[in-house]
């Protein structure tokens, strides 16, 4: 019966699936050392099986207990040298530990499952009855001792044992003895009876031989009490020497210590001849040997591949994974969260006394402090599900083993990077596809051995999987010096099975070609083999990744080899987002699933929506893109609004003419109920697919992908950019498909977080035309050209950072604090004759002060035409890096945004608003052109970072100037078309998709209509290179996006120029 | 105390406890009328033994080496698990005729 | 953790809530309910089976709201001043349980429960574990289990 205490069961459990944690990679390991027999290892998984088949014995399982002991048999033997451990002996382990890892997840009913195969196998290899595997027999020494002994006075008789045996005890650290005494004297005398006497000694050690000199003694007739009755004893034992005599309660001349065996040899006297029967090598020791032990060599003839009864075969492919519900979290991390917590109380109780006080301003000093504890706990505790990705890897050298084996194939794999970590989620999550992958490496990648030779290649061939992290995501990669994939099979075959057309083919590099790989439906029936799994193609490993909101890409050179690289989020829970509304409630739409957002104005509804079929569709950029409205998608009730509250509700009525009853069913307002009529506005008709577009409404279009698949999700309003957290939905809603989540807004209510790739299934949305494969590819493109920002990155306090656009810092350079002059609380320093002021960041943001060090950074920017000085502490950093800026969390005056760099939060400093706070009287208003006519100045900004366009729109605006937003170059090129009567400057990014800034700006400067315009290009990184390129194309002036006072100045005079040239 | 049984051809000889003391000059002297006699088989019943000495395996020992002499048989039944043990432990159980 | 034999617990009373869904008295056991709250704000779930009528914020975690009524067979509610939303424990997670009106607690003797009837009161017995005499009325004693069993 089993025990009945849960949690004593459930501690057994734990500490058992700890034994058997490594386990798999110690068997797999002694079987590498061979015959070099690792003693420590093998120690190792001996005492794992010993232990849990101890506690197997305690808590009932007999099941358990049975296989870990006759583990523990084969492993005893493999460590006394007895068994080398070979392929089947290895197998055989293997699969025991399997089953009784099976056992031990399974407690319960683990005397239920059937182990009696296993036992069989681990029996056959201990009892040496198989023909598997080489042993070392033990000559046991049939009766060739001779029965009697030649009895000479002076011969002692002999000891007729094992040269091993003896060996062996030496090994294990025991001291031989020869005890020589004598009954009589040494033990009748002292009243001890004989039993008493050999007891004591077996208690202690072992009795190797013990020898009595029957004939010596004589006859009946003549014996006499008085007369010697010797007696020797070959004694084994780990007590020592200078100990020995106590247990033999013997003096000490009557024992006699063995160093080794060869010491041995002038104790025997009897010659044993060699046993005819066996063919074996003679003893190398002294030729003097009673027993000749021969370790027999049994040359194994080449094991035949069909086995003898051995166990079923591996049902490696639907064996599931059982995760762990319980974390190892280092102590360190718990002492940070302790702190964090430590400090949102004091916090929190500042909080309170400031609210009793009504002081505004501490209000919100403290709510910035409370934001950023709060930021740094969310962090925190994300790290406590970060677990190292080894936890998964350590599986794989089994797998790449026994796969290589079954299909005769020779692989390595090697592991780096085992203690990168990962959330939990995303490790159980991914461990699915990487096993994928690397079988994938295996049976496709890696050639058999032959064709490795022929192709001049090691016969064994190399799986490298490797985790590092690199700009804040984790990343994985699956290498193996393989045969690697044609690019233009590849094309071909996905032009045969109609995903893209002949003419993007064409277009493809080598690149996009080995990319196809992962499209839906694109496995092959020579690709899928019994072994990877039938119809598991990439294409479900690209959708799994794709759900973690990870990325995977594929390079491949044909003859050389493959490298598959996965790109996760350190964390799933809390995901970027975009909220949007429809039908009066919000949703939220994770933006790893966001392409671009899409507003087609009024006026272009009817030109740029059409209907292919029964589905409507957007041209975008030359293709189209299917529409599925999110209110269909959903089926959301029709809406009406109320007019009382301003409150869209759900709408019953069957017709417009319906009267609403009073009660409405969702909201209870109780002023409702005294209102006689409630009058109601219905905002539009949404139903079914007779709907036609508002000629006056806009349309908001979400562009987003599922997999490869993307379509434009039409909603009301387009809201924020969020950093939100997901939560999971009850039961009774975990069934929808159209969620993944939901999440509570700032305003305490619930958005409910849509599941992009669902919503595409629910609308039975397929691709339009198989041009909708070729947007992977344009999408592809366009990811290359991504903003990347060059930024320094700084600390003050030593654990905040802070970065800054590396285009406005001057130079940096480092000062003694002692060198720091102080006027009230201005600070300056002496610096190339002058006195250059010094800003301290907090001095006017919210943050710990800067650090106490002797030496100190100073940052030198140009500000309102003066130089000053930032001070900050190292290490300084110069990155590129792609960013996604945070704009309102932690914002203030100050602070720009926050962003994750390097894992850490980082604040994006805005030098204006600091250095504006501390010496406003340096800015004088800037002056603006005035233009003709009434109107203001509008500029047309083609920029594609929503950050930055934000950012810069908001100082344009602060300007006085009227902004005209586009978000690539193409946008741009049509704004231009439709409202250059408006358009006074055009200010554009370069890297943008579609049309980069130089080709709007040759394309601006080559049409009569609009080369009067001047262009200002923006550019985070400015080099020679890029300005010279400008030059050409006609830019008129550059500037760096951030440098607001710059940039401000640029167009200021850039205008000034235009109007005088005018005028 | 020493039970003797004599049978046709056999003699039984059963010691009341242990062979240790007094009893095992009781069984050497048995023992020696035995020999003296020209019986043929001789059991010793050990049934009733736990233990033994020095002495008592001495005797046990030579009286063995007269009767192998001698031609005639002594053979030893009943002995309990521990002094079957005991006997291998020193290499005796061949030695001896055990049952 | 349901009762699932009311009776052969030992003699010890309970306290039960009790409220009313359409005409029928219906009673939870006091200590499975968390709180009762009125209505407030609740975003709804489309696609969501008929019987959930959103989803709420409850400190924190996101509570779906059931029209209990509803999910037993009975026809919608109306929402009235009266109707509260009772959040109960089930399974380990948070639900809510729109009712008409809430009733007076009645402790409940198990010597006075019987085994529920074919139907109280239009809704079916199998959502009963039994129903309490208590003075002039039939209290029926709601088995969350099959209650709140999500169909399909």
């Amino acid at each position: 019966m089993i025990i009945e205490d849960e949690e004593t069961l459930q501690m057994y459990v734990e500490e058992s699936r700890e034994h058997l944690a490594d386990i798999e990679n110690d068997i797999l390991a002694i079987e590498e050392c061979g015959e070099n027999i690792d003693e420590e290892l093998v120690n190792k998984v001996f005492r794992a099986a010993h232990s849990i088949k101890g506690g197997a014995g305690f808590m009932g399982l007999n099941n358990i207990k049975e296989l870990s002991h006759k583990m523990e048999n084969v492993l005893g033997m493999i460590r006394d040298g007895k068994l080398t451990p070979n392929a089947e002996i290895t197998n055989v382990l293997l699969e025991a530990s399997d089953v009784l890892r099976e056992m031990i997840n399974d407690v319960q009913n683990s005397n239920e499952i059937d182990i009696s195969e296993h036992v069989t196998a681990l029996n056959a290899i201990s009892e040496g009855t198989t023909l598997l595997g080489e042993e070392k027999q033990q000559t046991e020494q049939p009766e060739v001792k001779d029965e009697k002994l030649p009895k000479t006075a002076d011969t002692k008789p002999s000891f007729d044992v094992e040269i091993d045996r003896v060996s062996k005890a030496i090994q294990k650290g025991n001291f031989i003895y020869i005890v020589d005494c004598d009954l009589l004297s040494d033990v009748q005398a002292k009243n001890k009876t004989l039993g008493e006497f050999i007891s004591s000694i077996n208690d202690c050690g072992e009795i190797l031989d013990c020898v009595i000199d029957t004939e010596s003694l004589g006859t009946l007739e003549i014996y006499s009490d008085s007369q010697p009755f010797p007696l020797r004893i070959l004694f084994a034992s780990i007590i020592e020497p200078d100990l020995i005599t106590t247990v033999f309660d013997l003096d000490e001349g009557k024992i006699t210590t063995i160093k080794d065996e060869s010491e041995l040899s002038s104790f025997f006297e009897k010659q044993k001849e060699e046993p005819p029967e066996e063919a074996t090598q003679p003893e190398k020791k002294a030729a003097k040997k009673p027993v000749e032990v021969k370790p027999s060599q049994e040359v194994p003839s080449k094991k035949p591949d069909t086995k003898p009864a051995k166990s079923k075969p591996r049902p490696q492919d639907t064996k599931p994974i059982v995760h762990e519900t319980s974390l190892r979290v280092h102590v360190q991390l718990l002492d940070s969260l302790m702190n964090l917590a430590g400090e949102l109380v004091l916090s929190r109780n500042q909080l309170l006394q400031a609210v009793g006080s009504g002081d505004q301003h501490q209000l919100e000093v403290i709510s910035q402090r409370i934001d950023m504890i709060t930021s740094d706990l969310q962090e925190a505790i994300m790290l406590t599900r970060m677990q190292p990705v080894g936890n998964i890897f350590n599986k794989f050298p089994r797998v790449v083993r026994d796969l290589a084996r079954k299909l005769g194939k020779d692989v390595e794999l090697q592991l780096e990077g085992k203690d990168v970590e990962l959330d939990k989620t995303i490790i159980e999550a991914i461990s699915d596809p990487l096993t994928h992958l690397v079988r994938n490496a295996v049976d496709h990648g890696i050639e058999s051995p032959e064709d490795r030779i022929k192709a001049g290649k090691d016969p064994k061939g190399t799986v490298i999987l490797r985790a590092y992290h690199e700009a804040g995501q984790v990343n994985i990669e699956i290498a193996d010096d393989g045969k690697g994939l044609d690019p233009e099979v590849l094309a071909n075959k996905a032009v045969d099975k109609g995903l893209i057309a002949e003419e993007q083919a064409k277009v493809m590099s080598d690149k996009e070609k080995v990319n196809l790989i992962f499209y839906p439906g694109f496995s092959t029936a020579e690709q899928v083999t019994d072994v990877s799994g039938r119809g598991v193609g990439m294409d479900v490993v690209k959708t799994n990744l794709d759900k973690l909101g990870g990325e995977v890409e594929l390079d491949s050179m044909p003859g050389k080899g493959t490298t598959i690289k996965i790109k996760l989020p350190l964390t799933l829970t809390i995901i970027p987002s975009l909220l949007v509304s429809a039908a009066g409630d919000k949703y939220a739409i994770p933006q790893i699933n966001i392409e671009e957002l899409l507003r087609i104005p009024a006026s272009q509804v009817k030109d740029r929506i059409e209907k292919v079929g029964n589905a409507e569709v957007v041209r975008l950029r030359g293709q189209l893109l299917p529409l599925v409205r999110l209110v269909d998608a959903l089926d959301i009730d029709r809406v009406y609004v109320d007019k009382k509250d301003g409150q869209p509700k759900p709408d019953r009525r069957k017709s417009i003419a319906d009267r609403r009853s009073k009660t409405s069913p969702y909201f209870f307002d109780e002023e409702q109920e005294k209102d006689e009529s409630t009058q109601e506005v219905f905002i539009e008709r949404r139903s079914g697919i007779d709907r036609r577009y508002h000629a006056s409404s806009a349309v908001n279009i979400v562009v987003v992908s599922a997999g490869p698949l993307k379509y434009g999700l039409v909603v009301d309003e387009l809201h924020d950019s969020e950093e939100i957290v997901v939560k999971p939905l009850g039961r009774h809603i975990k069934k929808c498909k159209g969620y993944i989540g939901a999440t509570i807004l700032g305003d305490g209510r619930v958005a409910l977080i849509l599941d992009i790739p669902n919503i595409a299934k629910m609308t039975n949305l397929t691709s339009v035309d198989a041009s909708d494969r070729a947007l992977e590819v344009s999408r592809a493109a366009a990811k290359a050209s991504e903003d990347v920002q060059s930024l320094v990155i700084f600390r003050n306090a030593e654990d905040e950072q802070f970065a800054i656009p590396l285009g406005l810092v001057q130079r940096i350079e480092r000062v003694k604090r002692n060198d720091i002059e102080a006027f009230g609380n201005r600070k300056t320093i002496q610096y190339r004759g002058r006195n250059l002021p010094l800003v301290g960041i907090e001095e006017v943001v919210e943050v710990k002060p800067i650090a106490d060090h002797d030496e100190l950074e100073v940052i030198v920017f140009k500000i309102a035409g003066r130089e000053v000085g930032l001070l900050a502490t190292g290490p300084i950093d110069v990155i590129d890096v792609a960013i996604q800026v945070d704009a309102d969390t932690l914002k203030q005056q100050g602070i720009l945004g926050s962003s994750i760099i390097n894992g850490h939060t980082t604040l994006m400093l805005d030098i204006y608003g600091l250095v504006q706070a501390l010496y406003p009287s340096w800015f004088t208003e800037l002056k603006t052109v005035e233009a003709e006519g009434d109107k203001g100045i509008t500029i047309l900004l083609a920029e594609d970072s929503n950050f930055f366009r934000a950012q810069v729109r908001k100082f344009l605006e602060d300007e006085g100037y009227g902004v005209i937003e586009a978000e690539d170059g193409l946008v741009a090129w049509n704004s231009l078309q439709e409202r250059i009567d408006e358009i006074d400057l055009v200010l554009t990014d370069i890297e943008m998709p579609n049309m980069d800034g130089f080709a709007l700006t040759e394309k601006i400067k080559n049409d009569s209509r609009y080369n009067h315009l001047p262009v200002i290009a923006l550019t985070t990184l400015a080099d020679d290179e890029s300005i010279e390129k400008g030059k050409e194309v006609g830019v008129d002036d550059y500037q760096i996006k951030l440098d607001k006072e710059r940039l401000l100045e640029g167009i200021y005079k850039v205008l000034k120029g235009m109007s005088l040239a005018k005028g | 105390m020493i039970e003797v049984t004599n049978q046709e051809n056999e003699v039984v000889l059963k010691p009341g406890g242990n062979l240790t003391g007094n009893t095992v000059q009781e069984l050497k002297e048995e023992f020696l009328k035995i020999l003296a006699d020209e019986k043929g088989t001789v059991t010793l019943d050990l049934e009733n033994v736990e233990q033994i000495d020095p002495a008592g395996l001495a005797v046990l020992i030579t009286a063995q080496n007269s009767f192998n002499e001698k031609g005639t048989e002594l053979s030893m039944t009943n002995a309990n698990g521990e002094l079957l043990e005991l006997f291998g432990l020193i290499n005796l159980e061949r030695f001896f005729k055990l049952d | 953790m349901e009762r699932k034999d009311f009776n052969s617990k030992d003699n010890k009373t309970t306290e039960l809530t009790t409220f009313y869904l359409g005409d029928a008295l219906c009673g939870i056991d006091i200590r499975k309910i968390q709180e009762i709250n009125k209505l407030i704000d609740m975003t709804r779930v489309p696609q969501a089976p008929d019987y959930v009528l959103g989803v709420l914020n409850l400190r924190g975690e996101i509570v779906t709201i059931i029209d209990l009524g509803r999910k037993l067979g009975l026809s919608p509610a109306q929402i009235t001043s009266e109707s509260r939303n009772i959040i109960i424990n089930h399974r380990g997670e948070n639900v809510g349980l729109l009712v008409d009106r809430i009733g007076d607690v009645v402790e409940a003797n198990e010597k006075k429960v019987e085994p529920a009837p074919a139907n109280l009161e239009d809704i079916q017995g199998r959502f009963f574990e039994g129903v309490l005499k208590d003075e002039k009325v039939l209290v029926g004693i709601l088995n969350l289990d099959e209650a709140l069993k999500s169909e399909e």
